[in-house]
């Protein structure tokens, strides 16, 4: 229940229509795409403009109330999970596109403006907004720079915060600040980058300026199918050592390949182990000659089929099917869990090797999708959540396999962000030390700690209890930390 | 989605058929992309994956109040958040199920209830319906503005043509149609004559059920749903070739005849019969339009340039995206690009009178869309987007039947 | 954030006490070293360090930072000492970490297209080392500098438009902390949004948040082919132009550079580069296959003709490249060679693309009113130039002129929305700008230096300013 005087205050900084309190009316908010993770917040707002939101950090922070930023709710790390004693900010009217500037091929816009609106707005100009996480379609900016987002076209244009020129946001205390530049750089040091990826830890953000690219002449996307998952993954790896750097470069295997052609249609050979889609965009020259060259490396690693898409209809129909996978996986499991580690490329057959004997071992299916390129893996897990223990042994699936990824020199998120679902593995992959410096970096703008608090990077008490749990080599991590 | 349905619903045919769709939701949120509620307002609790939860949790048991009813209200039943599913869900299905379980237990105020029944009254009824519509028509100028622009003028139909071809299909009227537009239906029998069928009308079938089906009256939709198959089934049987609907919203209503009546024995293999039977005239004059378009004459185009409203029953539920465009850029007319094309207008049959502030927004969005590109006239395929359109905008609205039926001469 | 002193006698003797028995030899106090580690480039009073080290490790570092925090003495990173502000003027005395025995290349992978280096390897030195297995690293601030700094001052360069800087190209650092703590950021993960961005925060940090003593970087195939090319044009505004529309169009051009009419004459006799006039004028360079090189000159080619600009002179043979560019990267001392007995400095203002004709067309016309010797040269593509000014050191009158003419430019950067450093950092003097600049981000990075460094030893004054009196220290008081 809501105190009378936070219901109050929070009822004069947004007025009813922007305020819910009922448990009927949280419900729908209590988790985000990561479903398995569920809690109902005290109260939800939805703010209309920035003042709104200045007013409810304002009151949160003088009730010491914690604050959950939430865009579109289709992370999957759980980044958008209500606390129990907090209020959920929604950016999700903040939906405005407030600028686009051609010449400086930019654009200023709202932080639930979604992603895909971005490029349709400035596509008239023979523009677009190159980030392109899979849920695209419905993910907003705001979400995007929280989580540092990728996407299949990550590989050649960036990440997000490859593609931000400014960010304006607001901290605990309510102060506005500004960073970045619309220029190339900014002196000092760089809070542009700090604040992306910082999974909405250090202040709400409520304007972006986002780069633009300028629309490719020709896109041309090749689909090659394998028989062996193995020869794919090497195929990739040659791919990039041959000096190529394609638009994208994306692999899935045959479970993922038949769930999402039941959606798209887009006449995926069923049939293949594994399938690649690898683009090249630029002249029409340039395009002509990256293909034939990617074509074939391809033939050289052992490719059973090769299809090069006819027209922009062609590529978008490939693709769709890619971007569909997560949800399409829908069509053959009642859940599933996405997984999300990096590896250095070359490593990628060794892993998706590891992955097999653990889906044996687990006796769970995974179907596999990935930003090869990049070596960011996307397994997802399949099981069903109304069977006792599935949901724990498809979590200790996937914890086994971000382990993988960091004994090979990865990273245990490549762009799904930490959120609240790979908190303990933070403390696989980082060092007390560093866990000290990004608490400290925290601290900077956030002294309070209200801000999403219990995301993203893990107390040191916490990584001692998870220590405790994986003891290695029988040492203990952190053993001057108490233990219960 | 894990589920854990109640026991006052787990074991019975609805209670299975909205767990399969339950489970097959991954909350993955895509379906808030296209969902023209969620564009408008902003509120998870009015996009389908929103209205998805708060079914889910009047499901497994939680107490629901008037809180999720009108959420549940507001869903245009466009479907659009099926095109836009990966998934599969079958969004439709489960909001009628939730609905109708919602409304059990939340009920309505006796004001809602008296609105809806005489609702249904006065749209079902064709001599009521006509009389005002009469009236309205005859004290036209002296109406206020609001009232003035729901009342369209009466166009001419034109004759009816002879029913002498050997091919035959049936025409369902509807209820609200045969008054207030008659054009409509004259010139797809006359697009169809030309093409050798006859269009017979049915005088004992009536409304397609849609009315009283989505005001929560199932008894009344099932009952007007027997009637109707009562009445086209024999004439199915004895040689007609299909049931032909102009109005895409009672199209879509009739193909889930099957699916309705599927636990009556007397009538669940002659309700399937009849859903198969079920076409828009858009797929009609598509498959005899090699028969069709040779009889066009030149220079018998009345515009140059128009812009086409798809209706979301056409493209959502119905599955026909795109036919109709391209029949018309066959006759060499010029199709004005419509942005966002995908999302509903705001008419959804009742719900222009029932939510009237959201079905305006949504109007006034999708004119400005139609008109962005400059078009003479605006066509569509649907009785209620047709009225509810029309009500906005000075430009003529009409079916996309009368023009080809133009263009035959 | 703190405020510093000198280290007392006592507090030093501690310190070198501790470090000798380690170092020996390494570990120098004498007054020609300590000076020479006193100053970069810039032509500014040189401060020296207290003394000097010269670790050989990570281990020696940290273990070197350690006895600073220990005994409250600050400590200054030194790599080639080319940096242009200022940045490694011992403002407090203390001790200088000199990174260039940290010299080994320690990985190179072609197949993952990066490589380990030590801080103190320099760029032309991990090229020359690269360059047999087909790979190179692109940025290029024209000194040989060492790439500890170059990731320490986020430095730029001629290729940035294409390549990107130092933010965008280092995918990992080992950093030893102000506490002399070993911790490693990022990795070899192409991608990753585990916890905060540190590498990027200590890119640019200008050493003092930690100090940089080893990179993961990232690396690329070297060019088919390379081709550059020069045109000329009838006025400033076309050139600029032509580049505001190339960009747009998206061509992938490698280097745009471009130099006003005045800095053309000097590198023409600076250079000899006779076949060229005393215009406005653009210099490029094409990476890429033999095929997309031709197109993309095409296109280019195409913009600029429709700007009015002359026919291109290409150079396409190595030698005659170097020779282009080699003249280009003299731009400073051409230009200073036509004011024989003067000092000069350059600014470096970074402005919206779409602001850049209005800035420099502004900036001309200002510069030329002061009657001073300047010229203009610029990275065009980003946006990013230099305005070279001159002025006689014996007069007091032509110095102040001359600074007021720098902070004229950087002021109407900032108006434009630029900022007032595009790539020569911050250091010490362009302290003031930044305040200018950020406003109430300021506290927020003042915040992460108390946080990160709470005794200020890290290259202490620099950077960022400290608060003024009645300026807010920091955003939560």
């Amino acid at each position: 229940m809501l105190e009378p005087k936070l219901f109050q205050d929070l009822m004069a900084a947004v007025g009813a229509q922007g305020l819910l309190t009922e448990p009927e009316d949280l419900r729908p908010y209590e988790c985000d795409g990561l479903s398995a993770y569920r809690q109902v917040p005290q109260a939800v707002v939805l703010p209309e403009d920035e003042a709104q939101v200045i007013a409810v950090l304002k009151v949160c922070r003088q009730a010491k109330v914690p604050v959950v930023p939430r865009g579109a709710g289709t992370g999957l790390s759980g980044g958008a999970l209500p606390h129990a004693h907090g209020v959920v900010l929604s950016l999700t009217r903040l939906t405005r596109i407030l600028n686009i500037d051609p010449q400086a091929c930019t654009a200023v816009v709202q932080p639930g403006v979604r992603n895909l609106a971005i490029s349709e707005a400035v596509a008239p100009y023979g523009l677009y907004y190159a980030p392109d996480p899979s849920s695209q379609i419905a993910c907003t900016i705001g979400g995007n720079v929280a989580e540092n987002s990728g996407g299949v076209h990550c590989l050649k244009y960036g990440l997000t915060v490859h593609n931000i020129r400014r960010v304006r946001g607001v901290l605990i205390n309510g102060e506005i600040i500004e960073v970045g530049n619309e220029a190339l750089d900014a002196p000092g040091y760089d809070l542009l980058a700090a604040l992306n990826g910082s999974e909405g830890l250090l202040a709400v953000i409520t304007e972006i300026t986002v780069k633009l690219t300028p629309k490719p002449q020709l896109a041309q996307c090749v689909l090659a199918a394998f028989d062996d998952v193995v020869k794919a993954g090497t195929a990739v790896s040659n791919i990039i050592a041959a000096g190529i750097i394609p638009a994208g470069l994306e692999m899935m295997d045959q479970a993922a390949t038949r769930a999402v052609e039941d959606f798209v249609h887009a006449g995926y050979p069923l049939d293949a182990a594994s399938i690649l889609l690898c683009e090249s965009d630029g002249t029409p020259e340039e395009v002509a000659e990256e293909i034939e060259r990617v074509t074939k490396v391809l033939e050289a690693a052992g490719a059973s089929e090769i299809r090069v898409s006819r027209d922009e209809a062609e590529r978008l129909k490939f693709w769709a099917g890619r971007k569909a996978a997560f949800p399409a996986v829908g069509r053959i499991t009642p859940d599933y869990y996405c997984m999300d580690g990096t590896i250095p490329r070359h490593t990628l057959p060794e892993v998706l090797a590891g992955i097999e004997a653990l889906s044996k071992e687990y006796g769970l299916r995974c179907a596999n999708v990935f930003h090869a390129g990049d070596g960011n893996l996307h397994p997802l897990i399949m099981f069903d959540a109304n069977i006792p223990g599935e949901l724990e042994r498809a979590e200790s699936f996937g914890g086994r396999i971000l382990e993988l990824c960091v004994r090979m020199g990865g990273t245990i998120t490549g762009e799904h962000g930490v959120g609240i679902e790979k908190i303990n593995q933070m403390c696989v992959q980082f060092s007390r030390e560093e866990l000290e410096a990004f608490h400290a970096l925290r601290d900077a703008f956030d002294p309070y700690e209200l801000l999403n608090p219990g995301k993203a990077i893990p107390t040191l008490r916490r990584c001692a209890e998870f220590g405790a749990m994986h003891v290695h080599h029988h040492e203990t991590r952190f053993p001057e930390l108490p233990r219960f | 989605m894990q589920t854990n349905l109640a026991d006052f619903i787990k074991d019975t045919p609805a209670g299975r058929e909205a767990e399969a769709i339950l489970r097959a939701c991954m909350h993955c949120g895509f379906c808030l992309a296209t969902c023209p509620t969620y564009q408008l307002l902003g509120d998870e609790r009015d996009s389908p994956r929103g209205r998805i939860y708060l079914m889910k949790q009047v499901l497994e048991g939680q107490e629901v109040s008037a809180r999720t009813q009108v959420h549940l209200d507001r869903c245009l039943t466009c479907r659009s958040c099926e095109s836009t599913c990966p998934s599969g869900v079958r969004y439709g299905r489960l909001v009628d199920i939730g609905r109708e379980v919602v409304d059990h237990q939340v009920g309505r105020s006796l004001r809602q209830t008296v609105f809806r029944a005489g609702l249904r009254k006065f749209l079902l009824s064709p001599r009521l319906f006509g009389l005002a519509l009469g009236l309205g028509r005859l004290f036209r100028p002296l109406l206020p503005e609001s009232l003035r622009r729901n009342v369209p003028p009466r166009h001419d139909p034109g004759a009816w043509p002879s029913a002498r071809r050997t091919r035959r299909m049936l025409l369902l009227e509807g209820c609200v149609q045969p008054a207030l537009t008659p054009s409509i239906n004259a010139a797809a029998a006359r697009v169809l004559d030309r093409a050798g069928i006859s269009l017979e009308h049915v005088s004992e079938a009536g409304c397609c059920g849609a009315v009283s089906h989505h005001l929560g009256a199932q008894a009344e939709a099932l009952a007007r749903m027997r009637r109707n198959i009562d009445a086209w089934w024999p004439l199915l049987e004895a040689g007609a070739e299909g049931l032909v609907i102009t109005a895409s919203g009672c199209g879509a209503m009739v193909k889930d005849y099957g699916h309705l009546l599927a636990g009556d024995p007397g009538y669940a293999a002659k309700a399937r019969r009849v859903a198969d039977a079920a076409r828009d005239i858009a797929e009609v004059v598509a498959q005899e339009w090699p028969r069709l378009r040779p009889l066009v004459q030149g220079g018998r185009l009345p515009v140059e340039t128009l812009a086409f409203h798809a209706p979301c029953t056409l493209q959502h539920a119905l599955k026909l995206k795109g036919g109709v465009e391209t029949l018309l850029a066959d006759l060499g007319v010029r199709l004005a690009p419509v942005a966002d094309s995908h999302l509903c207008c705001g008419s959804a049959g009742t719900y222009a009178i029932l939510q009237a502030e959201l079905s305006q927004r949504l109007k006034a969005n999708k004119l400005a869309a139609l008109q962005a590109g400059k078009p003479q006239i605006i066509l569509t395929a649907n009785i209620g987007c047709l009225t509810h359109l029309q009500s906005g905008t000075d430009l003529p609205v009409r079916h996309w039947i009368e023009l080809v039926d133009q263009a035959l001469g | 954030m703190r405020q510093r002193q000198r280290p007392s006698p006592k507090a030093l003797q501690k310190l070198l006490a501790r470090l000798a028995p380690h170092f020996g030899e390494r570990l120098v106090t004498g007054a020609a070293v300590c000076a020479q580690h006193g100053h970069g480039e810039g032509m500014r009073e040189p401060m020296p360090p207290d003394a000097v080290v010269f670790p050989l490790s990570n281990e020696e570092v940290a273990l070197a930072v350690r006895a600073c925090y220990e005994e409250d003495v600050p400590v200054i990173a030194f790599g080639t000492g080319t940096s242009l502000e200022g940045h490694v003027q011992a403002l407090h005395g203390g001790l200088c970490i000199d990174l260039m025995r940290l010299n080994r290349v320690l990985e190179v992978s072609a197949a993952d297209l990066d490589c380990q280096v030590q801080a103190g390897v320099t760029r032309e030195q991990l090229n020359r080392e690269i360059r047999d297995q087909g790979l190179f690293f692109p940025i290029d601030p024209g000194a040989d500098a060492s790439l500890g700094g170059m990731a320490a001052t986020r430095a730029s360069g001629t290729n940035a438009v294409r390549y990107g800087t130092m933010r965008d190209n280092v995918l990992g650092l080992t950093v030893v902390t102000a506490e002399g703590r070993i911790i490693h950021t990022g990795g070899r993960a192409r991608k990753s949004s585990a916890g905060y961005d540190l590498t990027r925060l200590f890119i640019g940090s200008e050493g003092t948040l930690g100090i940089i003593t080893e990179l993961r970087l990232k690396l690329y195939g070297m060019p088919e082919a390379i081709s550059s090319a020069v045109c000329q044009f009838h006025d400033l505004a076309a050139a600029v132009n032509t580049v505001i529309m190339a960009m747009q169009l998206g061509i992938p051009v490698a280097r745009i550079e471009i130099l006003d009419e005045r800095q053309m004459e000097a590198c023409i006799r600076y250079s000899h580069l006779d076949e060229f006039q005393a215009a406005p004028t653009l210099f490029f360079e094409f990476h890429g296959s033999k095929k997309s090189v031709a197109e993309q000159a095409e296109q280019m080619q195409a913009v600029s003709d429709e700007n009015g600009g002359s026919d291109y002179r290409w150079a396409v043979q190595p030698e005659e490249r170097s020779r282009l560019w080699k003249a280009r990267h003299n731009a400073y001392y051409a230009s200073m060679a036509m004011a024989p007995g003067k000092e000069g400095f350059s600014t470096d203002a970074c402005v919206p693309i779409s602001r850049l004709a209005e800035c420099l067309l502004e900036t001309k016309i200002e510069a030329a009113a002061t009657g001073l010797h300047h010229s203009i040269v610029g990275h065009v593509g980003d946006g990013n130039f230099h305005l070279l000014i001159a002025y006689d050191p014996a007069l007091a009158q032509e110095r102040a002129l001359a600074e007021d003419l720098a902070r004229a430019v950087a002021l109407r950067a900032i108006r434009l929305g630029g900022t007032c450093t595009g790539e020569h950092g911050v250091g010490l003097h362009k302290l003031d700008f930044l305040r200018q600049e950020h406003g109430a981000a300021l506290g927020l990075m003042r915040a992460i230096k108390v946080a990160l460094d709470p005794r200020n030893l890290m290259n202490p004054g620099k950077t960022i300013p400290e608060a003024l009196p009645g300026e807010i220290e920091s955003l939560h008081e």
